[in-house]
């Protein structure tokens, strides 16, 4: 609590010379007829301000709750078998996030000794629940190694979307195994919070709380769950299975 | 123009002036002096309103001085401690005197400004002290106002710039006739341009008169020991020392001495002469008594 | 040709004066450039929200420009202090106690109305600014709420508190101009009569009665009733000019 409280006096402190040395700086070193320059092009920018917000691309996004039905995800794998790649690349509801090739040889593999491929990303992932995905494996003349395509449905945290931003997963291969590997995924934005003085007179957004002042901070935020596919095309020789990693 | 009643001024235990009483009616060119103390800036804060008198009268232009807007409008103070905006230049002072002073000549501050080689881009608060001073003295001078006042305007500057100075406000004051008061101890540089002298002592007016008169105030009387004592004991003497035996020299008011109206073999016998305005000033303010013989010889 | 005696209005001598410190203190407004780029420099995060896993980290950093008004009113209280001090070097010029008063306070409203000019346009300039700094910048919610009203609201709200900071600062200055050395006494005093007041008026009155900075605070922020707002602010406004008046009238000059 002391300690707080001295970095808080410091930083004060530090804010005072500040202030009060740009105020010497300003008198002494700045003519008036470059201030009254400065201060026209900063009144001019100010003013072209609020068209140059409004052209700007992504700006003016306010934030608008989306929904995305639940069940979809499931209704995908459930259709799985009469799917095809181009219908998932196609599908408005999933993002292809990652297209990658992994070089096989096809003699390195055979019936009794088969590509493994997983199923999980590893053992004991305890936060194996943010990560649900399905494996879909497509048997194909048109590749001559593997090619992993993952696709991750939309999602939306702080009812904002952030599939697009999710980091791929690498595959590698060890031992004749196939599998995930997670990376982590950081993502920052940005949030404009309105100047409390436009709701002064709004009981509804009043900055000040209990009696103290803060800020209105009205985003939930949630650890999202990912529904990623990993669809997998083989070539057609090539002997593979699909497994878990580790026992069950 | 200027009326003072008994003007009476004190700063808290301290009283400034006492009692001072005179009367400016004309343009003048009046040389204030008195010794340090005597009252001659509370005089002049008092006559631009800076200051409220504590009792009397202190008129300007028939109006009562203190916070009057007519008074200052048509009164400029020049003194050591007055400031301007900090970072102002010499140009922009100058500008900002000529928006006030509606009588303010630009022309002929921007020519002293070139004559004393002082920089108008320059900020005032890095002049030197006597370049400060030159500069005070131009913009209080262009300003023309109808009461000038100038509260030792020479100060800091060089014996040079002091004599064209001098000439500076005798020529601006013969082109454009004003009351300028200049309270200056540099009496002898000084009297080459004075009308008049207001002497100030001890709060009040002690002497107020045309140069001339005040040149002549005092006069000094040579002779014997003989010859100068009855004087002494029946006039006031401002100073008397013995020039080795048999010669003594008193000071004496010359109207004084005048009206003794001594036979002819009485003031045969003394010699007089004049008194320069610098002694006259030294006698008429000197303290009674602990001179500084006393203090080195005690 | 004798000196011309001059005869102008003191109005007319008090708008001239205030032509004349508003150049003089032209670089007041670079000063307030300076402040506000520190506030939006500072107002770009504000706060932070955020959460994260072994594989996910999801950060917000609020950008809001609640510092931008906080540096105004340091200029604000700055420049009233700065009107304020150092009175005898105006009257120099041509001026008395009317003038000088008139053109500060009128020097000062034109020092709130810009401020509450860049507060105003402050909002869309921090959008622009964070747009250009960084990708995937969103809206807050309640911006969807905003109308023309609310501007101004913003502006009237902005210059207005400003005003009265200024104000404030100036009537500080002013009786510390007139009363010197007893001002700091009579401050210490003040202090000491608004603590133990609070303290006596909570024990013989209960709790509610007792003061403090922050209900004085809230008693203007949480003022949701405009008109009585605008009288609360147009009241206390008043009262420290008219202080400062009090203070300024026959204040002697002497540097």
């Amino acid at each position: 609590m002391a300690m707080a409280g001295f970095w808080v006096i410091l930083n004060l402190l530090f804010l005072v010379l500040l202030i009060l040395g740009i105020s010497k700086i300003v008198k002494s070193r700045i003519s008036k007829k470059i201030s009254i320059w400065v201060m026209a092009i900063y009144f001019i920018l100010l003013f072209f301000s609020p068209l140059m917000a409004t052209m700007m691309q992504g700006a003016d996004k306010i934030n608008e709750p989306v929904r995305v039905p639940d069940s979809y995800f499931m209704s995908v794998v459930e259709n799985a078998d009469t799917m095809t790649l181009e219908d998932l690349v196609e599908d408005e509801h999933f993002v292809l996030l990652d297209v990658r090739e992994i070089p096989v040889a096809l003699n390195d593999f055979s019936k009794d000794r088969p590509l493994k491929i997983a199923s999980r990303h590893r053992d004991h992932d305890q936060f194996d629940h943010m990560y649900r995905y399905q494996l879909m494996v497509e048997v194909t003349d048109e590749v001559e190694n593997v090619e992993i395509s993952q696709f991750v449905q939309r999602t939306y945290t702080d009812q904002v979307e952030i599939s697009q931003e999710l980091v791929p997963w690498s595959w590698t291969m060890t031992e004749g195994r196939l599998k995930p590997e997670i990376h982590q995924t950081e993502i920052v934005r940005h949030r404009l919070s309105p100047n409390p003085l436009l709701f002064h007179f709004q009981e509804k957004h009043n900055i000040i709380k209990n009696g103290s002042i803060s800020q209105e901070m009205d985003f939930h935020f949630m650890i999202p769950e990912f529904r990623i596919i990993q669809w997998v095309r083989v070539p057609e020789d090539l002997h593979f299975l699909v497994q878990g990693v580790g026992p069950h | 123009m200027i009326q003072c009643e008994e003007l009476t001024k004190d700063f808290g235990g301290t009283r400034a002036l006492n009692g001072c009483s005179f009367q400016i009616e004309a343009p003048t060119l009046t040389g204030v002096i008195g010794v340090n103390g005597a009252g001659k800036t509370t005089l002049f804060k008092i006559l631009a309103g800076f200051l409220r008198p504590s009792s009397g009268e202190a008129r300007v232009l028939g109006e009562p001085a203190f916070q009057n807007i007519n008074v200052a409008q048509n009164v400029v103070l020049n003194e050591g401690r007055m400031t301007f905006h900090a970072n102002a230049t010499l140009q922009e002072l100058v500008h900002s005197y000529g928006r006030f002073y509606l009588n303010f000549d630009e022309k002929l501050a921007r020519g002293l400004l070139e004559y004393f080689q002082l920089d108008e881009k320059r900020q005032y608060s890095k002049l030197s002290k006597g370049m400060a001073s030159t500069f005070r003295l131009i913009i209080t001078l262009a300003a023309r106002a109808p009461i000038t006042l100038l509260d030792e305007p020479a100060n800091g500057m060089d014996p040079t710039v002091r004599k064209d100075l001098y000439e500076v406000i005798l020529k601006d004051y013969i082109k454009v006739p004003r009351i300028i008061l200049i309270a200056s101890h540099y009496l002898g540089e000084m009297e080459q341009i004075l009308e008049n002298m207001l002497l100030i002592h001890g709060g009040k007016v002690m002497l107020h008169s045309a140069l001339e008169e005040f040149q002549t105030f005092l006069v000094a009387l040579k002779g014997s020991p003989q010859a100068i004592k009855p004087i002494e004991e029946k006039l006031q003497v401002y100073e008397g020392k013995d020039f080795g035996p048999g010669i003594r020299q008193i000071v004496v008011k010359r109207e004084a001495f005048q009206q003794l109206q001594l036979k002819e073999e009485e003031a045969g016998v003394l010699k007089t002469t004049g008194i320069s305005l610098e002694d006259s000033f030294i006698y008429l303010t000197q303290r009674k008594g602990g001179g500084i013989d006393e203090l080195y010889h005690s | 040709m004798n000196s011309i005696i001059h005869k102008e209005t003191q109005m007319t001598i008090a708008l001239r004066q205030t032509r004349d410190k508003l150049y003089h203190n032209a670089n007041a407004f670079m000063y307030l450039i300076i402040l506000q780029l520190l506030g939006y420099f500072l107002a770009n995060n504000v706060g932070m929200s955020g959460s994260g896993t072994e594989y996910f980290s999801y950060t917000v950093r609020i950008a809001s420009s609640v510092p931008l008004i906080f540096f105004t009113i340091i200029w604000m209280l700055l420049q009233g202090l700065h009107l304020a001090g150092e009175k005898s070097r105006e009257y120099y010029l041509v001026s008395n106690n009317f003038t000088a008063y008139f053109s500060d306070i009128a020097v000062l409203e034109i020092f709130a109305v810009t401020g509450g000019v860049t507060l105003l346009l402050s909002e869309s300039f921090l959008q622009v600014m964070v747009s250009v700094l960084y990708e995937n910048v969103t809206l807050q919610a309640s911006f969807s709420e905003v109308g023309f009203i609310n501007y101004v609201s913003l502006f009237v709200t902005a210059t207005l508190y400003l005003l009265m900071f200024g104000a404030a600062a100036y009537t500080v200055g002013i009786l510390r101009a007139r009363f010197k050395g007893r001002f700091f006494l009579g401050i210490f005093l003040l202090i000491a009569l608004l603590i133990f007041g609070s303290v006596l008026a909570a024990r013989l009155l209960g709790p509610a009665f007792g003061s403090t900075i922050e209900s004085a605070v809230n008693f203007y922020l949480h003022e949701t009733r405009g008109m009585i707002w605008f009288l609360k602010m147009a009241v206390t406004i008043g009262a420290l000019y008219g202080i400062s008046y009090l203070g300024i009238r026959n204040l002697e000059v002497n540097a």
